[in-house]
């Protein structure tokens, strides 16, 4: 009996691995057809159908790891970002450092505008475990956090992760100057002209390099560095409106300085008389646009006082003497077009040279 | 016992057998199981295609048409295929010592196969467990194995059964103890439970260690939250009752319908649930892909609650009309989809709480088992295992608390004895029987009319003692704190005879068994055969004499008992109107 029980349960054995094994067969089968399906429908830009064709496929195969990314991109593209946040989190909590993953859910609360939440997926998928490149990946990811920071005007957060970046990651001159880029978009014009620095070291006459390195050495208020790499740019065949301007005001910032010891006092005796007429008038044009939306603020008026009294025969022929005198007429010059400036918005051309060269002065002095 | 079977078991103690015997049940068990699992998968490929969402041609015509063949082979050569599976194996036990004739096994895999492949909302797990118990059954009976282990054969097999089709081997064990045994033995619990445990290893040697639905990470982050899982307790237990109502309403009503009919039947609510399953796919079949999109938040709470009523009435479709297949699926899917429910509109009114919709699925689940298949220990068992999260316990016991004592309230009977009683059998209802009052001996001892004798007296100071009281059967007790029994008369008769100065241990004393308060009654009725009166002593100080119980105080308290309870019955009756 024992025998016959035993040989019974045998063939049930083998009879079970059959049916089973065949069942797996043809499961394995209906879920490439369904996977080639779904290919099918994104390809003909058909998200919904593709959606229907990997959950089909997923019902045959539960674990495919790329069918489950097929179904989350398919999901995105039919613009049912809730779902695929959903599916998404089902996969983070079995995989919770997966790279892909967070990187998707990183994009998805992107999409929200959640930073908090954001952050925490992009960071994770940054130390998380990638299937290929893991490197690469990682960089990707860092760079489209430090994108969204700046998006969300988070500039100190996304200098801290171009940081990491920098520190992480191998010196290429694409990647140098896509991070200095971005760091001149967080106000870190130091970082941003190490960057292109170290770009041109590789293609020192790439226009697009030196362009970028001439921006970031004008936000630093190295303006003769920013003029050579501006004249460059442009003699290399740059010829982006926004260089132009640039240069232009660059030129401008260099030839009118009055305190720009370079040239001989008699010329700075000029760009400060110069300088003050500028202001003058600029600050009379300001008050007259603020007198008709409502009064001149009362500070405009007592920085045309100022003017006024520094333009003063006397006082301008003492310029000629006094270089103390001539320092301070210049700060009234630039404090008048700081007021105007404040009142009435960015001045244009020369102003605004003077507004830039009192700017740095007063850091330089700090 | 025969001749092979003596050859067979002579190496190896009967217990001994009887647990290796139940390893080779549960093996068997989750093979067949495994079978029957891959049939069902087959025959939905086969009649309902591969999309998870079929065409509608054949959702509407493959239930209608299976239902139909189904009727034919239900009526015509397996009768005892129909039903869920659970009161027959509990027929088997209590009225045919074990006996499940093998067709029904035949009967129950193709018939319950073939209506769940095709999209009748009905699952897999009570047929699984008849199934096993029926492979049970034929193993015992070629082992021509004694009447007593037969009775016990058949649990252990559904035990099996039940445990490869859950892949839950503790859900298995306790549902099989709570509602088909109905007690826990030491004797059988070990072959049900090495029964189980062997058919789940066959089972995810086959399929794989992937569980039924993949269980999203569940945490109690707030108390408020306890709050929503009473307020899905309620909901489940709502449910259930209307769940039990419409089953027990409709059945009846279609069983009472021409013969002819019922060869009809099947295919008419195959043909409905197809109507349904057009609007509806999810609630065709067993439905597990869909509780597992639920407990993903794939669905929006109206939807879920959509699910749940529609479902509710698809497989009280289904099941009224005599097509073979299980309720416990159908009980989780409903379950589920309301958990997501409620969970979903929690989260839209108290965003605070950010628990996930998969912890209310899977709490429903539970709900509803506690609350429709009224099995609360199993409930809460069976979300353990299932989730493997003990966090969740909280939760689970409040909801499937509240969703039962809603479903007891509101439905007496639970369903299975309902149907039973249906069908015209008596089965012993195992809610009934948890819940019946033990008597016990404190309920029936009475004060001593006379302090207990102490042996070291002597006969004539006992005498003194116990004069006046008219009792005739008096008890002593030496320094050790053994007790004896001593006759009134025969005192008076040593005392006659010069004996009166001896030490009352001198006489003729008869051992007697001692009880304590809180023994059951039971005990002192196996015990009072030695002595007409029993000492009922305490604990601590077994010299110490607190009452005294005869053959006429136990009957006194049982009748009380009746009484009460018939008391108790009617003013129920009466409340229930």
């Amino acid at each position: 009996m024992l025998a016959l029980l035993l040989v019974i349960g045998i063939v049930f054995f083998l009879a079970t691995r059959y049916a089973v094994a065949s069942y797996r067969a043809k499961e394995s089968r209906l879920a490439k057809q369904w996977e080639a399906k779904g290919h099918a429908f994104l390809q003909a830009s058909q998200p919904s159908g593709a959606v229907e064709a990997f959950q089909n496929a997923l019902r045959y195969d539960p674990t495919s790891q790329q069918l489950r990314y097929a179904m989350v991109d398919s999901l995105l593209t039919a613009g049912r970002s809730e779902q695929a946040r959903s599916y998404l989190l089902n996969m983070w909590e079995h995989q919770p450092a997966n790279g892909l993953v967070n990187l998707q859910l990183g994009r998805i609360a992107a999409s929200r505008k959640d930073i908090r939440d954001a952050t925490q997926y992009y960071h994770n998928a940054i130390y998380g475990v990638w299937d290929s490149s893991p490197q690469q990946n990682r960089l990707q990811a860092r760079l489209e956090l430090a994108h969204f920071l700046l998006g969300e005007n988070g500039k100190r957060e996304a200098d801290a992760e171009l940081l990491a970046l920098v520190a992480n990651s191998p010196p290429t001159a694409d990647l140098a100057y896509t991070v200095g880029e971005l760091f001149l978009q967080a106000d870190d014009a130091a970082n941003a002209e190490r960057q292109f620095q170290s770009a041109l070291q590789s293609s020192p006459r790439e226009p697009k390099l030196l362009a970028a390195a001439g921006r970031a050495a004008f936000a630093l208020k190295k303006y003769a560095t920013a003029e050579s790499y501006l004249e460059q740019a442009k003699s290399r065949g740059n010829t982006d409106a926004e260089i132009t301007r640039l240069l232009d005001l660059t030129d401008l910032i260099l030839k009118n300085d009055p305190l720009d010891r370079r040239v001989s006092f008699g010329a700075r005796v000029q760009r400060t008389i110069q300088a003050m007429a500028t202001a003058t008038n600029r600050l009379e044009a300001c008050a007259s646009q603020t007198d008709k939306a409502g009064g001149t603020p009362p500070e405009l008026e007592q920085m045309l006082q100022q003017l006024d009294s520094a333009q003063d025969k006397k006082k301008l022929q003492a310029l000629r003497r006094d270089p103390d005198l001539l320092i301070g007429s210049a700060k009234v010059a630039f404090a008048a077009e700081e007021a105007a400036a404040e009142s009435c918005g960015q001045p244009q051309g020369l102003d605004l040279a003077l507004l830039l060269i009192g700017r740095s002065h007063s850091e330089g002095e700090q | 016992m025969s001749a092979a079977t003596d050859r067979l078991r002579k190496p190896i103690p009967e217990q001994q057998f009887f647990l290796l015997l139940a390893i080779v049940i549960g093996v068997f068990s989750g093979l067949a199981v495994v079978c029957f699992r891959i049939a069902i998968e087959w025959c939905r490929l086969w009649l309902l295609g591969s999309a998870l969402v079929p065409p509608s041609r054949r959702i509407i015509l493959a239930p209608a048409l299976i239902g139909l063949v189904v009727a034919v082979l239900v009526i015509r050569f397996f009768p005892r295929a129909r039903g869920s599976g659970v009161n027959q194996t509990k027929g088997a036990l209590y009225i045919s010592d074990g006996y499940i004739p093998f067709n029904t096994v035949i009967g129950k895999f193709l018939t319950a196969g073939a209506a769940i492949g095709s999209g009748h909302s009905l699952g897999p797990e009570d047929p699984s467990l008849q199934i096993g118990a029926g492979l049970a059954s034929l193993i015992g009976r070629k082992l021509h194995l004694s009447r007593e282990r037969m009775r016990l054969v058949a649990p252990v097999g559904a035990a099996a059964g039940l445990a490869a089709a859950f892949n839950s081997p503790i859900t298995a064990v306790l549902f099989v103890i709570e509602e088909v045994i109905g007690r826990w033995s030491a004797g059988i619990l070990g072959s049900v439970v090495l029964a189980a445990v062997s058919s789940v290893v066959v089972e995810r040697w086959f399929l794989g260690e992937a569980p039924l639905f993949r269980i999203p990470s569940i945490a109690l982050n707030h108390p408020g939250e306890l709050a929503a899982y009473a307020v899905l307790g309620v909901i489940g237990g709502i449910a259930s009752v209307v769940f039990q109502k419409l089953i027990g309403l409709t059945r009846p009503r279609m069983k009472a319908l021409p013969r002819w009919t019922q060869y009809f039947q099947p295919a008419a609510a195959g043909f409905l649930i197809g109507l349904i399953g057009l609007r509806f796919p999810q609630v065709m079949g067993a439905g597990y892909e869909f509780i597992d999109q639920a407990m993903h938040d794939q669905y929006t709470w109206q939807l879920l609650g959509l699910l749940a009523g529609f479902k509710i009435l698809a497989t009280t479709l289904s099941f009224s009309s005599g097509t073979p297949g299980g309720l416990f699926a159908p009980t989780l899917f409903v379950g589920a989809m309301l958990g997501g429910a409620v969970g979903s509109v929690e989260r839209i009114f108290l965003p605070q709480l950010t628990v996930p919709i998969g912890a209310y699925a899977l709490v429903g689940m539970g709900t509803l088992f506690a609350g429709f298949l009224r099995a609360p220990m199993t409930s809460v068992f069976m979300i353990l295992e299932v989730s493997g999260n003990y966090g969740i316990i909280v939760p689970v016991i409040i909801s499937n608390t509240i969703a039962y004592l809603i479903s007891r309230a509101f439905q007496r009977t639970p369903i299975f004895d309902l149907l039973s009683v249906q069908d015209g059998v008596y089965l012993p209802s195992m809610e009934e029987e948890r819940e019946t009052t033990i008597l016990r001996v404190e309920d029936a001892m009475r004060l001593p009319t006379v302090p207990p004798l102490l042996t070291i007296s002597s006969i004539a100071d006992s005498i003194a003692l116990a004069e006046g009281s008219g009792e005739k059967h008096l008890l002593a007790v030496d320094p050790a704190g053994n007790w004896y029994g001593v006759g009134w008369t025969q005192m008076l008769e040593l005392q006659r005879a010069g004996a009166g100065g001896q030490a009352l241990s001198g006489a003729e004393l008869m051992p007697v068994p001692v009880l304590h308060p809180d023994h059951a009654l039971d005990v002192a009725l196996r015990q009072i055969h030695t002595y007409p009166v029993m000492p009922v002593v305490h604990r601590v100080n077994i010299h110490e004499l607190i009452g005294v119980v005869s053959v006429q105080d136990i009957v006194e308290a049982y009748r009380r008992a009746g009484r009460a309870a018939e008391d108790t019955k009617v003013a129920e009756d009466l409340a229930a109107g």
